[in-house]
């Protein structure tokens, strides 16, 4: 576990992220306080609530992605029962496939971010819920950044195995 | 026909090996650009809606308990306290492996944080008293199960998030259940440790008898220790019981609690523990709103579709169906299901689809709630998808190929706790009718 967390960009968005999950148990332990100590409660807590959970979502989820840490089946690995040929077919398709995902997902992504300018807080009228939805194609960008880095990684480790070969 | 092109994406998702969220993304995205009724906003309509759910927002907290908890040695504790409530038992190492369990169960509803924590410790002492690695391994996997039976449970928030039904009945209702399996478990450990004559008793200090003094010296040891759990089993139960706090809330509550107790007493005090942890809680959060997100949106394709409408319509048709044999049916397809997909995922595809059934059927929630728990993180254990296997296996220095033996005598095991379960939903019931409010239950 340690051994990926010591990445750099990793450190840093998982750090931040980290923090917002420490802003998380402060925010609820203080919600309790108040309504039983002091009998009130700040509806603004719910807007902090909201918009720590949407980035420790999106900036954990892309972090996994980039360490390839999220779950798959590996039923029928494709990489090691076929030739190396195949396999690199199967891994470039793989490759497209996830690509045109990410795009229709950064596609939604800015539309809903687009929409929640104009949408405006239940709890707070005088501001938008862009703080809400900015996550969603930050995280998302962040996914295409990974895939290209899982694309450039390989090609570097062809090259060497290339000139190692040679 | 668009039912068939969904499965078939889905099929070549997994043989090309995506991501399990990119394969359910995949299965929905394809269809909704097929359907011209259908637009894409409908992929961040659904993705925010679990994000707005407030019951999901108790996952991050209790990933994070179950994280300060294992790392801040209170695992270690568990482990001292039920050595000495039944370190004499013949088999005792294997009772002690499934007790730790019950009581880790207790404060954390992870089942990969128990094997986690209490694995390193438990599974080379068993080797060392003559267990078979592969048993030591399978009995770690298998009660770790019970992380998720016993609340606080992960699973269960999710499943009370897609039927809407009360999480502190469930919390409340897994208790006799998970109690149970470890009942059984403990049972089939003597079993085994009688046939292979091992481990006659365990004392606290191995190889010493412990005199009267010694031994009372290490019961009130062990009642102390036994204090922080307990304390946060009962802030979690009553604060739910008493309608204190939701169980987003308790969770919050819990961390609080346990961080003032790591730092006061297990002098956790530099604020990297807590940091570094928050941060694997972090990535762990990313990975399961990941997997939720994109699970609701190929659930709502399938309903929008009514994919599964012709299987719904034909269990509808099976003459004399009831109840009971309904819950053995869905039981089979979600062991079938655990053995290649992650129980999150079956809860949140599966639950939605069968639910017009079990109210068809007037079956309890709260009970068709608790099975569907059960019965999908068995899936934990049986390959090739069974994480807690795996990470048991390689902590034991085996393969899951060769556990195969002990893993059906173990799924043997859970699907007789289920029947029991089936045939006597009381089991169930019983608990959650006496704590709670009548209108919490039965829906």
């Amino acid at each position: 576990m340690s051994q990926f967390l010591d990445r750099k960009p990793s450190t840093v968005l998982l750090s931040a992220s980290g923090l917002l999950i420490l802003l998380l148990v402060l925010l609820f332990f203080l919600g309790v306080i108040l309504r039983y100590l002091l009998k009130t409660s700040i509806g603004e807590l719910q807007i902090v609530i909201r918009f720590s959970i949407a980035w420790i979502v999106f900036l954990g989820g892309g972090v996994a992605y980039l360490n390839q840490k999220h779950l798959s089946l590996d039923l029928f690995n494709l990489d090691r029962k076929t030739g190396n040929s195949l396999a690199a077919i199967v891994w470039y398709i793989r490759w497209f496939i996830i690509l045109a995902i990410l795009l229709i997902l950064l596609y939604t992504g800015i539309i809903a971010y687009l929409d929640s300018l104009k949408r405006l807080e239940p709890i707070n009228r005088k501001i938008t819920q862009w703080y809400f939805y900015l996550p969603y194609p930050v995280g998302v960008v962040l996914l295409l950044a990974s895939h290209i880095k899982h694309l450039l990684e390989r090609y570097k480790k062809r090259r060497k195995e290339q000139e190692f070969q040679s | 026909m668009k039912g068939f092109i969904i499965l078939g994406v889905f099929l070549a998702g997994i043989i090309l090996n995506l991501p399990i969220f990119l394969i359910l993304l995949l299965s929905s995205i394809i269809p909704i650009l097929l359907e011209p009724a259908l637009r894409l906003d409908v992929i961040s309509t659904v993705f925010y809606q679990n994000l707005d759910s407030f019951t999901l927002l108790a996952i991050p907290l209790y990933i994070y308990l179950g994280n300060l908890l294992s790392g801040g040695g209170i695992s270690d504790d568990l482990i001292f306290i039920s050595k000495v409530f039944i370190g004499r038992l013949r088999g005792s190492l294997a009772h002690v492996n499934v007790l730790a369990s019950i009581f880790f169960g207790g404060i954390s509803g992870s089942s990969v944080a128990d094997v986690a924590s209490l694995g390193p410790v438990l599974i080379p002492a068993m080797k060392k008293r003559g267990y078979d690695p592969e048993f030591t391994a399978t009995l770690t996997a298998a009660s770790s199960i019970i992380g998720n039976v016993i609340p606080p449970s992960l699973l269960m928030i999710v499943y009370g998030a897609v039927v809407q039904t009360s999480i502190a009945a469930l919390f409340i209702a897994g208790i006799i259940p998970g109690l149970f399996i470890g009942l059984v478990q403990m049972t089939y450990s003597y079993v085994y440790a009688k046939k292979k004559n091992i481990d006659r008793t365990l004392e606290i200090t191995e190889g010493e008898a412990p005199e009267k003094e010694r031994r009372s010296k290490i019961l009130v040891q062990a009642y102390l220790k036994s204090i922080t759990p307990l304390s946060i089993f009962l802030i979690v139960i009553g604060g739910l019981t008493f309608g204190i706090f939701t169980p987003t809330e308790a969770a919050g509550i819990a961390v609080a609690y346990t961080v003032l107790v790591l730092f006061l007493f297990h002098r956790k005090r530099e604020i990297a523990f807590y940091l570094e942890h928050a941060k694997i809680t972090a990535l762990a959060t990313g990975q399961i709103f990941f997997l939720i997100m994109s699970a609701t949106l190929f659930s709502w394709i399938l309903t929008y579709f009514q994919v599964l409408h012709p299987l719904i319509e034909l269990l509808k048709g099976i003459p004399n169906i009831n109840p009971e044999l309904f819950l053995i049916l869905i039981t089979i397809v979600y062991l079938l299901l655990g053995t290649f997909m992650e129980a999150n995922s079956i809860v949140l595809i599966v639950v939605p689809l069968v639910l017009p059934i079990v109210e068809y059927l007037k079956i309890d929630l709260i009970v068709f709630g608790i099975i569907t728990v059960i019965a999908t993180r068995v899936g934990s254990i049986t390959p090739p998808y069974g994480l807690c296997s795996m990470m048991a296996a390689e902590i034991a220095g085996t393969k899951v190929s060769k556990m195969t033996k002990y893993i059906v005598i173990f799924v043997g095991l859970f699907f007789l706790n289920l029947l029991v379960c089936i045939y006597f939903p009381e089991v169930i019931l019983f608990l959650p009718k006496i704590l709670l409010p009548k209108a919490w239950i039965g829906r």
